[in-house]
């Protein structure tokens, strides 16, 4: 046994004292590499911890009816959103927590956290229009949910219900190409518009993105306001469409195909209402529907969009615009233009119909066991659509000249709507197009033949049009001459109030014919409604204002017909025109007229005013 | 008992001075750190600032006591005070109040106490009585009893748990034996195994076959090998901590204006993320201040171990002594990232009442030493 002694205590002391100048220096020695070496780069990282840049989402623009009936706008909301780098995603306890208080489940959380991913540090959106009862579970959970942020939001609200749903359109999540498109201000979970005009002015709608850098705690909770970059609204649209009317045409079309034989409620069309004189749209409904306002709901978003996509209606197919119809004997006042123009006769010429066309096209009465119409005028012939005088007397046309003719008119190009999606082309049947599409197959079946000619002049055959190509086609009667661009949207104001867009009637084709031929056309186009025997006498009478119109029959194979009907009024100085269709409604004149009665009695009863 | 006129003179000033400094420091750091946390909860600022007080009113009033009475005359108290706080220690397992995870709080009469904190005092007196025979340190019989008197406390408040504090016992033993005379053979022997035995398990744990550390003291030393392993959970303190300190730079941010302290991203920021806090408002400049006082301290009380009249005191001053290095070590190293996260209090300057009276009863015990460091003739 050894004893130090005095003088080895103060030594081991000394030892001890030195272990605590080295562990002292090797604190001191990592103080300066934290703060002095890399304290720039810990001072930045406190940033980041403290400043969170929240977006501010402005109020998406107004849409209004040309009167100035708001039809969809934004309200106040409350939407959840949360930090994913704040909030730990490993934290069981308020993952669930959340899950529970938002009805969420962790695959329907992970997957909006990933959608929603913008900058580091920025909140994630999780789930907008909050109800109060949410909002305020949150807040009193709010110690368990670190990174959470409940933001202000305004959500679409319609306050018309479906009403217009294809020209209004929809919203929905942005699709990656989308997102793509769109650019840095989007994020994935956010909301664009779909269709019709939400998608059409998307951006105008939307206003600028704001941005708010707030300091914030550790339980996210802003502290205090760094800096503001305050939204700016969307842009407010007015559309040309007249409310009233609009649902004059859904209405009209949904009671009236109940009382069609033919299973109603399966029944699908379109109806456009224009003001020819302007191009506007004054109605656009196409059957069926949907409902936009549901799109928008978290909980019934997607069982709804399955049950929308796989309907075979097609509910989110706008048939005024991209559907491709045959038009019937709504085709023969072209047929007829063209009679006048190539001066194969004139409206007062007597033609002899006896009820069946050089190469078989029948009349109705005909097929009815009636006698034939004998000497019939033009008048006669598109009152009581006889099928054998625009047969015959279009084949004489001919298919070159008639084609020319429907091309001036505007078929087989798109109008020139904007409106999302697009248009459908159609076709102008002629020989070249025939051979393109019969290709494939032997050369007789690549030739045009005059009865090929004659089954377009009474619009059989061969055509493709959509509804809307065809009322544009029937402005150029109603104008004498002038077709003017379909419009649909009126007017478009900035936030601040000024008018950036205002419609004006823009010429789209300007279709030279000689005036006594538009005159005619105009007094012939009365016919199916004056005349003793026209298809549209009774369904038409006792209206209170002139009118001209055309019933039309298209004859589906193995189904039954479509029924149109495309007209205008007054007659002598057109201001509002109508083209219904009705699939599987069977004749025109019985499915597709009283709807259009219908809608040309809303408009005369109730003035719209014309700006 | 009166205490002669000319010990006063022996009395240590840099070292109580400095252990004000501290004190009045940790106050103003205290206010800082629990200000808008008080002030969101509606309370007042001061009320951590005013327990601290109160605390360190009552250390001084005890250490008064200490100081007066004459450290050998403790002797005959050693083995009451040692089973005494076993005592206690047991009864924090039986009836003690779990605060974050771990018992350690006993509730005597208004305040809780931490037995734990006492548990350091009598073991600093324990062991002095056992190597003040010079031939114990050496003298295998006598040191397996002085083990055992070290590994009861340890054992026990390792059932809380609380690691940080274990640590702070065997640092204690290891430094008492080696001044008390121990073989530096001997020492490095002991702490091989100890090293090997903490080692073996980690291991033993980590493969799962024993469960001898638990799970979340193991995620604590993976998270401290690398904090970003587990950046949202136990990661985030020392990520916090480290940015809170980076971003101190050399003169801070000033009083109250700490962002990782004030607004919460530093936990615990009043007491055992303390020295945080200080190094992010008065940056790298404060915090030197700071360790240099500690090292004062330390320096003094090893000076008044080393002039102590006899053995049993240089064995108290430098028992007590190490209480402060310990704490300063693992506490600080922790919030460095060195250290594993340990509920290890900063003495003199974290919040907390067991902490202050443990700091200043080992204060009093230095000065009580140093006091009487000259031959008494009376």
């Amino acid at each position: 046994m050894t004893s130090v002694g005095e003088k080895g205590k103060e030594k081991r002391l000394f030892v001890l004292f030195g272990i605590v100048l080295v562990c002292v220096l090797i604190i001191i020695g990592r103080l300066w590499f934290l703060q002095l070496a890399r304290g720039e780069y810990y001072a930045r990282l406190a940033d980041g911890n403290r400043m969170r840049q929240l977006r501010l989402l402005p109020p998406r623009g107004e849409i209004s009816d040309r009167n100035g009936a708001v039809l969809v706008r934004s309200k106040p909301a409350f939407t959840l959103s949360l930090v994913p780098e704040g909030f730990g995603s490993d934290n069981e306890a308020s993952v669930c927590l959340l899950c529970e208080l938002l009805g969420l489940s962790l695959e329907e959380l992970e997957e909006a956290v990933e959608k929603g991913k913008g900058f580091p540090y920025e909140p994630v959106r999780i789930k907008q229009d909050l109800d109060p009862e949410t909002v305020i579970a949150i807040e009193e959970n709010r110690i368990n949910l670190p990174g959470i942020f409940i933001e202000e939001e305004p959500v679409r609200e319609y306050l018309h219900g479906d009403l217009a749903a294809h020209a209004l359109g929809y919203l929905g999540i942005i699709s990656p190409a989308e997102l793509q498109r769109y650019g840095v201000s989007y994020r994935g979970s956010d909301l664009v518009g779909k269709s019709g005009i939400e998608q059409s002015y998307e951006e105008l709608l939307r206003g600028e993105i704001g941005a708010l850098t707030v300091e914030v705690n550790a339980l996210n909770r802003p502290i205090r306001t760094v800096n503001v970059l305050e939204p700016v609204p969307g842009h407010n649209i007015t559309l040309t469409l007249d409310a009233h009317l609009q649902a004059v045409a859904e209405e009209a079309f949904s009671e009236h195909i109940l009382t069609l034989e033919d299973d109603p409620g399966t029944q699908t069309g379109a109806v456009l209402v224009m003001n020819p004189q302007t191009g506007e749209i004054l109605a656009m409904a196409s059957i069926p529907g949907f409902a936009p306002e549901i799109l928008l709901d978290h909980a019934q978003r997607n069982p709804y969009y399955t049950a929308l996509s796989q309907d075979p209606r097609l509910p989110f197919f706008n048939r005024v615009t991209q559907a491709l119809y045959g038009p019937g004997s709504t085709f023969k006042p072209i047929t007829a233009l063209a009679i006048l123009e190539e001066g194969v006769l004139s409206a007062g010429d007597r033609f002899n119909a006896t009820g069946v066309s050089q190469y078989g096209v029948k009349d109705w009465v005909i097929n009815s066991g009636l006698a034939p119409f004998g000497q019939i005028n033009m008048y006669d012939a598109l009152g009581m659509s006889s099928n054998h005088y625009f047969a015959d007397n279009g084949a004489k046309v001919g298919i070159d000249r008639l084609s020319v003719w429907m091309t001036a008119l505007g078929f087989g190009a798109p109008t020139g709507l904007t409106l999302f999606p697009g248009e459908a082309s159609g076709l102008v049947p002629s020989r070249e197009w025939k051979r393109q599409a019969f290709s494939n197959r032997g050369t007789s079946e690549q030739n045009w033949y005059p009865s090929d000619t004659e089954q377009i002049s009474i619009g059989q055959g061969f055509h493709q049009m959509t509804l809307i190509q065809l009322a544009q086609a029937y402005a150029a009667i109603a104008n004498k001459g002038t077709i003017y661009k379909p419009q649909i949207v009126k007017e478009i104001e900035a936030p601040d109030g000024t008018v950036v867009f205002r419609a004006v009637p823009e010429i789209a084709y300007e279709v030279e014919a000689k005036q006594s031929t538009w005159d005619a056309l105009a007094e012939v186009m009365k016919a199916p409604i004056t005349h003793a025997r026209g298809t549209a006498r009774s369904t038409m009478a006792g209206a209170g204002y002139t009118m001209a119109g055309k019933t039309g029959t298209w004859e589906v194979p193995g189904s039954v017909s479509n029924g149109l009907y495309v007209g205008y009024a007054p007659a002598e100085n057109p201001e509002i025109l109508v083209a219904v269709v009705v699939e599987r409604g069977g004749g025109g004149s019985s499915s597709a007229a009283p709807i259009a009665r219908k809608i040309l009695d809303a408009y005369f009863q109730r003035d719209i005013p014309d700006t | 008992m009166r205490i002669p006129r000319r010990y006063w003179r022996n009395l240590d000033w840099p070292l109580i001075l400095s252990v004000l400094a501290l004190t009045v420091i940790g106050l103003v750091v205290i206010y800082s750190a629990s200000y808008t946390q008080l002030v969101t909860a509606g309370m007042s600022p001061l009320h951590y600032v005013r327990s601290q007080v109160v605390a360190f009113s009552i250390g001084l009033a005890i250490a008064i006591i200490i100081v007066s009475i004459d450290y050998r005359a403790w002797k005959r108290w050693t083995r009451l005070i040692y089973l005494g706080t076993m005592a206690l220690l047991t009864a924090v397992l039986v009836l003690g109040q779990t605060v974050f995870g771990s018992q350690r709080w006993v509730r005597l009469g208004p305040m809780n106490l931490q037995p734990s904190e006492l548990a350091k005092v009598a073991l600093v007196l324990a062991l002095a009585q056992v190597f003040e025979d010079e031939h114990n340190a050496q003298n295998p019989k006598s040191f397996m009893g002085a083990l055992v008197l070290v590994l009861l406390p340890v054992v026990l408040i390792l059932q809380q748990p609380d690691l940080g504090t274990a640590a702070i016992y065997v640092g204690l033993f290891f430094t008492m034996w080696y001044v008390g005379n121990a073989k530096t053979k001997h020492i490095i022997i002991a702490g091989g195994v100890l090293v090997a035995g903490t080692l073996g398990a980690i291991t033993v744990s980590l493969r799962g076959w024993l469960s001898i550390i638990k799970p979340y003291q193991l995620t604590r030393i993976l998270v401290f090998l690398d904090p970003y392993s587990d950046r949202n959970g136990a990661g985030w303190n020392i990520i916090q901590s480290m940015i809170a300190i980076g971003s101190g730079g050399f003169l801070g941010k000033g009083v109250l204006n700490g962002t990782q302290s004030s607004l919460h991203f530093l936990p615990a920021n009043h007491t055992d993320f303390v020295f945080s806090v200080i190094a992010e408002e008065f940056g790298f400049l404060g915090s030197v201040i700071v360790l240099t006082l500690f090292v004062i301290v330390i320096w003094r009380g090893l000076r008044i171990a080393a002039i102590a009249k006899d053995t049993y005191g240089t064995l108290l001053a430098t028992g007590a002594t190490s209480v402060f290095f310990f704490h300063l070590v693992i506490n600080v190293g922790m919030t460095l990232g060195f250290m594993p996260i340990t509920g290890l209090p900063l003495p003199f300057i974290t919040a907390g009442g067991s902490i202050m009276l443990t700091s200043m009863i080992a204060v009093a015990i230095i000065l009580n030493v140093g006091l009487r460091r000259s031959k008494i003739m009376f």
